[in-house]
């Protein structure tokens, strides 16, 4: 007997080949035992999933507060430039401001009337 | 062994290791999970189990905002600023000494103090100090101090300073919280400060709060915001004028009142002295907190004769061309009762009346009204009680004098004597005339945005009638004189006619009489006279360096009159010349509303852009 095994088509009528196996070949039996151990796959594949999920969530929760505290800190941002917006377009302010850039007021206004029945403005 | 028992072996071997590395697995895998709950997300859960600052944040309603009219747009007059409050746990701090000296340094606190106050190992917190900017909080995170720690405090502010800050008032300390006090943040502090939230959380035997049992969360309603009728332009013209008149006259108080006649709505009120409600606390005197526009009573003198010959008009007992002798005096239960030029100038007409401001000629309007029927007219132009205008502290003013129905009384209270009268309700008076004789009430808040959205605008209200459409314009035609002809000369503006009245009025005694030397100088006009834009009283309290309203408050108002009607880009209605523009020029002070002519400005004081450039530069 050969130590190597040829695997030849179960089929072939070739003369001289020999079968793979024998006919009698045991079917597979579903116990007991199998049913247990497919359960133990089951709960562990689950366990690591559910880390797996969990973790998930967790590192999403993070990013959550990170743009939430983003938001957060630009909304307060904004609220202070709004702040400073007002501040500068005071009155007060901007007629200090002008004080040094030469500016001339408007003299007499004068108002043109257009001719014609249309109102214009 | 045999060969069957052996590969069973392996067999039974081979599921156990599986078995194990499936335990060993799930271990490890529960492992990395406490290592990255306990561990990694440390810092997270931690704020998660006590997070203070967010439910802070729920239960503590933010104040409403105030905004003026600004253009098209909104200019907000007072906001919310987030400061921060530092605190301290002294039992984490290791060298309270070094602590505290960092502090003391961006804090500006003193050392000392600060240092007994972290030097407790058992103490649980410590104030550092309130209200802190960003600027130092970022200094002291810098240091990276242990035990030093920071929370949100939000503080109202007005960008503005000093911008309206009679109207609006403040928020500060009542003593229990913080609170609206004077003006708008007081009379709406219901709706402006909203409903603070509430929290249920279990307490464990120690009465403690368990941070991570259930908490239940009644969110606090935010405040609403004000609109108000305020223009920013105009309010800001009228501060800068009333400052200038108040300076240049040397006055120890002044006031200027604006509404639009047609709906009440006030468009200017200032005052001054005012203050900065940033910097309340450091105000000496604290009356200057009150808007003297709303509570501020006064004798008005003269300027009342409207509202006399608005009844006499009204009901008919003096038409403009009505005449009498104007003998110089009436005496009444031995009273003389002059004109204030003293002079009497024979046959008048109820025009010359106003127009040279007659007191006989006054009193004999009243005279054909009786004095119950003046009563009724004074009443209904809303004297002797508040307007309903919608702020804090406004006072009625005194026409109890006219209620004991004796002559004397309604003599002097004809030509303004003998009954006081605030600055708003003597504007609302006169808006009321030149709204064609319909009183209108006076309001400041144009709408209120609720903070689910809501938006409510309150509709201009209608108090009554007081005097017909033809009395009306009888008497704008009458105040249009006094401006053309009368001591109102200088509220006139070239183009346009203004109609108004002036009133120099005595300042009464606490225990009877008149002060001497002191004086209340006031001016209330509209324009264009027939179709009015917008209504004005002018007061200035004491102007040392002037006898007659007409040359302090009257040119007070012509300047002011002058820039709303070109603010409002109306156009002139009557003719006039160069020579008019340049005595109005000359008469009144136009140096914000108009530039200066270039032959008119000294050299040395313009040198040329060129040459600041260069001074610029040196500086630099």
């Amino acid at each position: 007997m050969s130590q190597s095994l040829t695997i030849t088509n179960s089929n072939s009528l070739a003369f001289g080949k020999r079968k793979k196996f024998s006919a009698e070949r045991q079917p597979i039996r579903v116990g007991p035992l199998t049913l247990n151990f497919l359960l133990v796959v089951l709960i562990c594949a689950a366990g690591v999933f559910y880390i797996f999920e969990v973790n998930d969530v967790a590192t999403r929760g993070y990013k959550i507060k990170e743009l939430e505290k983003r938001a957060q800190d630009l909304e307060s941002n904004n609220e202070k430039l709004k702040i400073r917006e007002a501040e500068l377009r005071s009155m007060y302010n901007i007629e200090e401001r002008t004080k040094n850039l030469n500016m001339v007021a408007p003299g007499n206004i004068s108002y043109i009337t257009l001719p014609g029945n249309v109102a214009m403005k | 062994m045999s060969a069957k028992s052996k590969i069973r072996s392996s067999k039974s071997n081979f599921r156990i290791y599986i078995l194990v590395f499936f335990v060993l697995a799930g271990a490890a895998a529960i492992i990395f999970r406490l290592y990255n709950l306990q561990v990694s997300a440390h810092a997270y859960y931690q704020g998660l189990a006590d997070d203070q600052h967010k439910t802070y944040e729920e239960l503590i309603p933010r104040r409403g905002e105030i905004f003026a009219r600004d253009g098209t747009g909104w200019y907000p007059v007072a906001v919310n600023r987030d400061l921060s409050l530092v605190f301290a746990v002294p039992r984490e701090i290791e060298d309270a000494g070094n602590v505290a000296r960092e502090l003391a340094g961006i804090l500006q606190i003193d050392e000392r103090e600060l240092k007994e106050k972290l030097d407790q190992p058992d103490g649980w917190y410590a104030v550092v100090k309130h209200k802190v900017g960003d600027g130092e909080i970022q200094q002291i995170k810098d240091k990276k101090l242990k035990g030093i720690y920071f929370s949100a405090e939000p503080e109202r502010t007005y960008p503005a300073g000093n911008f309206a800050s009679q109207v609006v008032g403040f928020v500060g300390s009542d003593g229990k919280k913080e609170t609206g006090r004077y003006g708008l943040e007081a009379f709406w502090n219901k709706e402006l400060e909203g409903t603070a939230g509430s929290l249920e959380q279990e307490r464990d035997t120690g009465g403690r709060w368990i941070s991570i049992g259930e908490k239940k969360i009644q969110p606090a309603a935010n405040g609403s915001d004000l609109f108000l009728t305020i223009d920013h332009t105009i309010q800001y013209r009228a501060e800068m004028a009333v400052k200038k008149a108040a300076e240049k006259f040397k006055a120890d108080r002044g006031s200027i009142v604006i509404l639009d006649p047609a709906t009440g709505g006030v468009l200017a009120m200032a005052s001054v002295p005012d203050f900065n409600p940033n910097d309340y606390s450091s105000v000496e005197d604290i009356s200057v907190f009150a808007n003297p526009a709303v509570s501020g009573t006064y004798e008005c003198g003269s300027i009342f004769k409207t509202i006399t010959m608005a009844g006499g008009l009204d009901a008919g007992v003096v038409t403009p061309d009505t005449a009498y002798t104007d003998t110089g005096a009436v005496t009444e239960a031995g009273y003389t009762i002059k004109n204030s030029d003293l002079k009497a100038n024979g046959v008048q007409t109820m025009t010359q009346v106003l127009e040279k401001s007659l007191n006989t000629g006054a009193i004999f309007v009243e005279k054909g009204l009786g004095n119950l029927r003046f009563l009724e007219y004074v009443k209904n132009f809303g004297f002797g009680q508040i307007s309903g205008i919608d702020t804090i502290g406004e006072a009625p003013g005194s026409i109890s004098g006219l209620k004991h129905m004796r002559n004397i009384e309604a003599f002097t209270a004809s030509f303004g004597q003998g009954l006081s009268v605030t600055p708003v309700q003597f504007a609302a008076a006169f808006a009321a005339i030149a709204n064609g004789g319909e009183l209108m009430k006076p309001h400041l808040v144009e709408k209120i945005a609720y903070p689910d959205g809501r938006e409510e605008a309150f509709q201009p209200q209608e108090v009554r009638r007081v005097i017909s459409k033809e009395a009306s314009l009888d008497l704008t035609r009458m105040l249009v004189g006094v401006v053309q002809n009368g001591h109102g000369k200088r509220a006139g503006v070239p183009g346009y006619l203004v109609a108004g009245k002036t009133g120099t009025a005595q300042v009464p005694k606490a225990g009877g009489g008149y002060e001497e030397n002191q004086h209340v100088g006031s001016f209330a006009g509209y324009a264009p006279a027939f179709n009015p834009r917008f209504v004005m009283l002018v007061k200035l309290d004491n102007p040392k360096n002037v006898e007659w309203a007409e040359s302090s408050a009257a040119p007070t108002f012509g300047e002011m009159a002058k820039f709303l009607l070109d603010y409002y880009g109306i156009e002139p209605t009557e003719e006039y010349s160069q020579q008019d523009v340049d005595l109005f020029n000359a008469t009144h002070d136009v140096s914000i509303y108009q530039a200066p002519k270039p032959e008119e400005q000294p050299a040395e004081t313009q040198p040329p852009v060129e040459e600041k450039k260069k001074e610029k530069k040196k500086h630099n």
